[in-house]
């Protein structure tokens, strides 16, 4: 249980008694995985939990207002590396690492928790390109180790496509307004991206747009955007109801020039790849809103504990039977994050990451690596060609939907705990000119948005009805020129 | 609101007095209060002044106060109920400045119905604050939070009996505070001028209501004005004020549920993903459903109990999160101005009391068996 009678909240191997099968995975992983616990929750508990009322307040007052103090702080602390491959200096993990950081993060300030997951957000397309983007990865690591951490954002949705931009059926007769235009060298990128988290602070996006927006599924295509890149405009910030210390920002792209180096992956393989991504992200998202709801649990806890005015309450049986119920939803909320992201990083992209060919490109020497004809080889198209057989030798479009289904669920269901646990604690509380209240009123108003971005829960819920209900296979994975032939 | 719906309401009733009423509700909340929804939920001054003029040039301040329809509108309970569930729709803070004014009016403390200004009533509950001390007397050094008494001319403070489980009656003021002997209902009014009490904001912004700003109210010596019984109505005035307070805010989160439903209609007929308006999707469907058969279950007028607000509270908060959901991203963004009513009725979730707490309340109403 978290945090109750004044406990520490849960170790990773209490919080998941499966977990201990999964040594057989790789050597120390679960050892790394609780190191990674402890560090995330002494970042969240030094550095996020002690700003998080005043950047709440600060975002209120101005939607534009940020801190990269705390981003500094957090990049020291390795949050921003966690999905970045080793090979190229980061932590080496994806869906479960994110998640577990995101619920220590989230518990103490879901806002500042989401500039790290959105970051990842960005990330993650770079990373199903194989080694075509390492380069700006190295970037992003040596940025951090600078102590001038470069974010990343992932804009997909648009004024008029927002849930259409999640679901194959739905994009085909999306009303996309973006789109890439092919010229010598590379593309330029036309359009509006709106709500991006991030989208104003990020020194790079991956960003999806179609190259024929009659046939957006066929032609999507993910972008690696420089946003000192001339055309690029952040046009608005938005002034949100939570959330407020991550912006979500529109931006609008005027002929922005993309080399043909930074297309992510080929062009035409977005729409699957958004896809895979989604079920890697879905899981922290899950995460972030068992945080939340921790967050708002152990908070009351402390106070019915300890504060005169909440004398008696904690006897009260319809208090405890609140409690209880809250305590059982989180710890459920947490098994199905951790069950949809193991079920991604492990069932699903195992063989992938551990690949003869993956396992040879790390072993080469960085210096090896940054030589410009090194360099070129693995951004060329036969790279990228080569990355797209080996996912294809190594995971299918049917493991790939089940894991996006456990996730889709994850999400979901981590969302309406984490809005109604806060809503259940406002209530215990009552209304109160005191700093719990505070708390809790920011907790829930944060809540909110975990059951609309990342998919409205609706649209994850139709997911979770296609991938595991009806056991659909979503064609995901990008085609190899002989399939596509 | 149809004049159908109206008569529906008030039992077949619907006379022309009434329609007028309710209609010029509904015409002030259209023309005053909506399009000043966003500022007056920042909870600016100006604004809520701005707001509060016609209100009270129409009289609907006191339009249930003793004595009414000597220079405003009387209205009957029902038709009160209406009006505020039109104002609501309007802006929810302005709506409760006026249930609380009518309430102060109610509970006959006012020593002067001529003074004018804006008075509040300020319900002290079972849960607000908790009793932090065993035995009597009890020191309320300050109130907070008072929802709709920062800005108010005058406070008309009602505490709830029984609320500190005691037998003492009546209540005295005490060297700078008030002493609360439980028991009994009681009541004190005081002009925010009158140098017994200071109001200023409360340490934090409420989380909705922007427009029903809450204070700290602490007490000078002296305390209360009246105390107990003594020249004003006493217990009787004080409990119909608290239940006002009660039914009324059920009245302003229907307000509050008939807006959500309104926005969520028209968004979703306009909207399009997939290729079709989202009210084609069954998801979306499903929700504006819910929304509009939470709204014809939860009539105020004729019910009138506690047990009915709660619903009507609860049914708002379930609607305006429905709201939001259908709006999508949109609706998170505050300048759409619907995640503004899922703050509005979650704070009528928890003011004047969480419905946990109303036990007694139901009890009395007969609704629930009386504890041993």
């Amino acid at each position: 249980m978290s945090g109750l009678n004044g406990h520490s909240p849960p170790s990773l191997r209490h919080a998941f008694p499966r977990l201990g099968g999964l040594e057989r995975f790789k050597p120390g992983y679960v050892e790394g995985l609780e190191e990674l616990q402890l560090r995330s929750r002494r970042f969240a508990e030094e550095s996020v939990k002690p700003r998080a009322l005043e950047l709440d307040k600060r975002g209120g007052a101005d939607p534009t207002a940020f801190d990269w103090d705390v981003v500094r702080e957090g990049a020291a602390a390795g949050m921003l590396d966690l999905c970045v491959p080793s090979e190229v200096g980061g932590l080496g993990g994806l869906a479960v690492e994110t998640a577990i950081a995101m619920e220590e993060l989230c518990a103490a300030c879901p806002g500042i928790a989401n500039i790290f997951g959105a970051h990842g957000l960005g990330v993650a397309p770079l990373l199903t390109a194989g080694p075509s983007q390492w380069g700006v990865l190295e970037e992003l690591v040596r940025g951090n180790q600078r102590g001038e951490p470069p974010l990343m954002g992932f804009a997909i949705t648009e004024p008029d496509a927002g849930t259409d931009m999640e679901d194959l059926d739905l994009m085909r007769d999306a009303r996309i307004v973006s789109r890439a235009t092919p010229v010598a060298g590379g593309y330029r990128l036309s359009g509006t991206k709106r709500f991006i988290s991030n989208g104003s602070v990020a020194r790079y996006l991956s960003v999806m747009m179609p190259i024929d927006r009659k046939r957006p599924v066929e032609t999507c295509t993910c972008f690696l955007v420089d946003t000192a890149a001339e055309g690029f405009e952040v046009s608005r910030i938005e002034h949100k109801m939570g959330q407020r210390a991550c912006h979500a920002a529109e931006l609008t792209f005027d002929g922005v020039f993309v080399p043909s180096e930074r297309v992510v992956g080929r062009p035409g393989d977005a729409a699957g790849i958004t896809l895979l991504v989604l079920a890697a992200s879905r899981p922290p998202v899950g995460a972030i809103a068992t945080g939340t709801a921790r967050g708002a649990l152990d908070r009351l806890l402390e106070w019915l504990h300890t504060d005169p005015a909440a004398a008696g309450l904690a006897d009260r049986q319809y208090v405890q039977l609140r409690l209880a119920s809250m305590a059982e939803r989180i710890h459920l909320a947490r098994q199905a994050y951790m069950d949809a992201a193991t079920e991604l990083d492990v069932a699903a992209l195992g063989g992938t990451l551990g690949h003869p060919l993956v396992r040879a490109l790390g072993a080469m020497p960085r210096s090896l690596r940054r030589r410009k004809r090194v360099r070129q080889a693995m951004a060329s198209q036969g790279s990228r060609q080569a990355t797209v057989r080996v996912m294809r030798q190594t995971t299918s479009d049917r493991a790939i939907t089940r894991a996006l289904g456990l996730s889709s669920m994850a999400k979901a269901y981590g969302a309406d705990v984490a809005v109604e646990t806060t809503s259940e604690a406002l209530e215990i509380v009552g209304l109160t000119g005191s700093a719990i209240g505070a708390e809790l009123d920011k907790l829930w108003r944060d809540a909110r948005l975990t059951q609309i971005y990342e998919g409205t829960n609706q649209l994850n819920r139709l997911e979770v009805y296609r991938a595991l209900v009806d056991r659909e296979q979503m064609p995901i994975l990008p085609e190899t020129e002989e399939l596509a032939a | 609101m149809s004049p159908a719906r109206l008569e529906m309401a008030n039992g077949g009733e619907a006379t022309a007095e009434r329609r007028e009423m309710v209609a010029l509700a509904g015409e002030l909340a259209a023309g005053e209060l909506l399009p000043r929804a966003m500022i007056l939920d920042g909870g600016d001054a100006a604004a809520i002044d701005t707001a509060w003029g016609p209100i009270a040039e129409v009289g609907f301040d006191r339009a249930l106060a003793p004595g009414a329809g000597e220079e405003g509108p009387a209205l009957d309970p029902d038709t009160f109920l209406l009006c505020l569930e039109e104002l609501g729709a309007g802006d929810a803070g302005i709506a409760v400045l006026v249930l609380l004014s009518n309430a102060a009016h109610v509970s006959g403390a006012i020593p002067d119905r001529e003074a004018g200004g804006r008075w509040a009533l300020v319900p002290l509950t079972a849960c607000t604050p908790r009793p932090p001390r065993d035995g009597l007397p009890i020191h309320l050094e300050a109130i907070e939070p008072a929802v709709g008494a920062l800005g108010a001319d005058g406070i008309v403070v009602v505490i709830e009996g029984g609320r500190f489980g005691a037998e003492d009656d009546g209540v005295a003021a005490e060297g700078g505070a008030i002493v609360a002997g439980g028991g009994t209902t009681t009541v004190g009014a005081m002009t925010a001028d009158s140098g017994d009490l200071e109001i200023a904001a409360c340490r934090r912004a409420l989380l909705g209501l922007g427009a029903a700003r809450a204070a700290r109210v602490t007490f000078a010596a002296g305390g209360f004005a009246e105390a107990g019984g003594e020249g004003a109505n006493g217990r009787s005035g004080a409990q119909a004020a608290l239940d006002l307070t009660r039914i009324g805010a059920g009245a302003v989160a229907r307000g509050i549920a008939r807006r959500a439903g309104e926005m969520a209609r028209e968004y979703a007929s306009q909207r399009v993903q997939g290729g079709v308006a989202i009210a084609e999707h069954d998801a979306v469907r499903e929700m504006l459903a819910r929304m509009a058969v939470r709204e014809a279950s939860t009539p105020m007028a004729g019910t009138r109990s506690a047990a009915a607000a709660i619903g009507a509270i609860e049914a708002a908060a379930a609607s305006a999160t429905d709201a939001v959901q259908v709006f999508g991203g949109a609706g998170y963004m505050c300048e759409t101005g619907v995640e503004k009513l899922m703050r509005d009725a979650k704070v009528l979730e928890l003011w004047p009391q969480p419905a946990w707490t109303l036990y007694d309340r139901l009890a009395a109403e007969g609704q629930v068996p009386r504890g041993g």
